[in-house]
């Protein structure tokens, strides 16, 4: 039964009671089963790599790899090449992305033993890794997870034994940066987002404990991670993009993907920065509509955003990305519709992608803050959409000093 | 030419004064003290701090302009202890300011005072005020801080009110012609303002025992109060919310 709490919950916090998501199970149930019936796997991790979050401090840990040697095995773990595909074949083609490996706790990343420090050579490697690993025993029978921030994947098998079966290709600034013990980890992923490593491996890079300074080096659980690195990652551009002048005019910027309508505003303002999304109802999570809400002002914000979570960092970065790009700073608002198309949760990678995406259409462009809400409203499942957005009452109702 | 010595607290006035409009200021220095004038990012608030020669212990300046960050006077603020005496000094050829705090000498590299554009402070006619004790509306904004995010002040003939209303709960505050220090209002005056924005300058105000307030109906407000043991004055203005 899905409940008015299912909506912030989203399968993450139990709030129903339940040890399981019910909503989730059921979508589970409907997704395929790839069983491994021997006890070794022989397979190209794409690469990637998996830290739980259930025990922490003592997580499980390890390299995800489909169960053959594939070609173009990088697939598996790229969401900037899923952006159009349909849900199911996102959910079949992760099903196939077995997670292995075993307990370990994340302090170990600070002096990593040789098994820890193999699960961290194929987070910084860029090419798929061959990879054997020998389970204590078999997968049967068991579905794959899914869940709101991250992507699809396969089950979880205890390795006895992993090995990497070929050379690992890592880009000479990953290994530059990660035998760096005296750089924070902050600036360390900053240093490598500049230098054009992708915010995806940055994230597996944080999550494996590669980053930051020696003594204080920790593995983060792969869903954390993810946000963590939005967050920083966005935090460095709006640092560069206050020295910049505001955009020159009201533009608006649509697209949609998998049932995810967007719809980004650009105001000439200094920075700030608002989400919205509306759970129509019937949409995944949604007994009824359901709107929701996060912002931050000039100077950002100290807590998370606990209503909108992950995707507030995730739709973030690629507003900045284009405004960086644009050398320009700017007010933006953020509205995304959610419909019953979005029949499974994929993960915060489709909020990204597709803002990304959207951000690299023409928008409409607009003299007036009212035109640019209108054309929104005109356009929007919700007509009262705006009412929930204090940023553009805001806008509408503060008087500049310069106005006098 | 710049080169001044001055207590540890005045400069931490100056910080607190300006600090939370603008991560970055421009000093306008002459041979009577210093000026700073800044307006945020938003255009919302304005400051315009003057500080005559009298709040420094020593004071030498002909017409020169520094623009600092402000995270790095924090940082020297933090060295100094109560009762310290700073000096600075302008080396114009590297654009520093060598500032020495105790034993530690800090050679601060400037912004160049052409990046921070200086606003032009609009002039306005505000046909009431009220000087009141600082302590009287830090209260009120105390408990307005809770329930709301905009502050509605009223001035009428015989009074000083504040109000704040949330979804819920609504708080107001009113002082009374006896218990203000002085009022001056003709017809009733009421506005609405950003509480963030007006909180922080009333807490700015708190070194200062009064505060006179400046209003008009839907014009910016304008809080006026002394600084540096009187030798300094400070204006804040701040653009109201004008609802339809």
């Amino acid at each position: 039964m899905v409940s008015p709490i299912c909506v912030i919950c989203k399968g993450s916090k139990h709030l129903c009671g339940e040890p399981t998501c019910e909503l989730l199970d059921s979508i589970r149930a409907r997704t395929p089963k790839i069983d491994i019936t021997s006890r070794e796997i022989i397979g190209s991790s794409p690469p990637s790599v998996f830290v739980g979050r259930y025990g922490y401090p003592k997580v499980k840990v390890g390299p995800m790899l489909p169960p053959t040697i594939v070609p173009l095995a990088g697939r598996l773990d790229s969401p900037a090449q899923w952006y159009g595909w349909e849900i199911e074949d996102v959910i079949g083609l992760r099903a196939s992305l077995f997670r292995t490996g075993g307990e370990i706790r994340v302090q170990e990343a600070s002096n990593p033993g040789r098994v820890l420090e193999s699960y961290q050579l194929v987070a910084m490697a860029d090419r798929p890794v061959d990879t054997e690993v020998l389970l204590k025993k078999p997968i049967v029978s068991r579905q794959p997870e899914l869940s709101f921030d991250m992507a699809p994947m396969g089950p979880f098998g205890e390795a006895e034994r992993t090995k990497l079966t070929e050379n690992v290709h890592v880009p000479r600034r990953v290994d530059y940066i990660a035998s760096d013990t005296d750089l924070k980890s902050v600036d360390g992923a900053v240093d490598l987002y500049d230098n054009r490593i992708s915010p995806y491996q940055i994230q597996k890079l944080l999550s494996m404990g590669l980053l930051g300074q020696g003594k204080k080096r920790r593995m983060v659980p792969t869903r954390w991670s993810i946000t963590a690195t939005d967050d920083i990652l966005g935090k460095a551009i709006i640092s560069e993009i206050k020295g910049y002048g505001t955009v020159d005019d009201y533009s608006v910027y649509t697209g949609d993907f998998a049932g995810n309508y967007f719809h980004i505003l650009l105001v000439p303002r200094p920075w700030s920065y608002e989400m919205m999304e509306t759970w129509l109802k019937g949409a995944f999570w949604a007994s009824e509509n359901t709107i929701l809400r996060d912002s931050e002002g000039y100077r950002g914000r100290k807590d998370y955003a606990s209503n909108i979570t992950g995707g507030y960092y995730a739709a973030r970065l690629p507003v900045l990305e284009h405004l960086k790009e644009m050398r320009r700073q700017a007010t933006v608002m953020v509205y995304r519709e959610i419909t019953e198309e979005y029949w499974a949760p994929l993960g915060v990678w489709v909020i990204r992608e597709t803002v990304r995406e959207v951000m690299k259409s023409p928008p409409k462009r607009f003299d007036t803050l009212q035109k640019a809400i209108d054309f929104i409203t005109s356009r929007a499942r919700v007509k009262n959409w705006l009412n929930s957005s204090e940023l553009l009452r805001e806008l509408a109702t503060q008087r500049t000093l310069f106005d006098f | 030419m710049f080169k001044a010595k001055l207590k540890a607290d005045v400069l931490k006035e100056i910080i607190e004064v300006t600090g939370h409009i603008v991560d970055e200021i421009v000093m306008d220095l002459d041979s009577e003290g210093l000026t700073i004038k800044a307006v945020d990012p938003s255009h919302v608030a304005m400051v315009d701090l003057m500080l005559t020669k009298n709040a420094f212990q020593e004071f030498e300046a002909d017409d020169v302009s520094i623009a600092v960050e402000m995270d790095k006077m924090r940082e020297v603020i933090k060295l100094a202890k109560a009762g310290d005496v700073i000096s600075m000094e302008h080396d114009s050829e590297r654009n520093r300011l060598i500032v020495t705090v105790g034993n530690i000498i800090r050679k601060m590299g400037l912004l160049s005072p052409s990046s921070i554009t200086s606003p032009k402070v609009p002039d306005l006619e505000l046909p009431a005020n009220v000087i009141l004790k600082t302590d009287e509306i830090k209260q009120g904004i105390k408990a307005a801080e809770s329930i709301s995010d905009h502050v509605t002040l009223i001035m009428e003939p015989e009074s000083f009110s504040m109000e704040a209303d949330g979804d819920t709960d609504e708080v107001k505050l009113k002082l009374t012609k006896d218990q203000l220090i002085e009022i001056s209002c003709k017809e009733r005056q009421r506005s609405m303002f950003p509480l963030d924005y007006f909180s922080n300058m009333v807490k700015a105000a708190t070194n200062s025992s009064s505060l006179k307030i400046l209003l008009g109906t839907d014009f910016p407000v304008r809080l006026e109060f002394t600084i540096a043991g009187g030798n300094g004055e400070v204006v804040y203005l701040l653009a109201p919310r004008i609802e339809d």
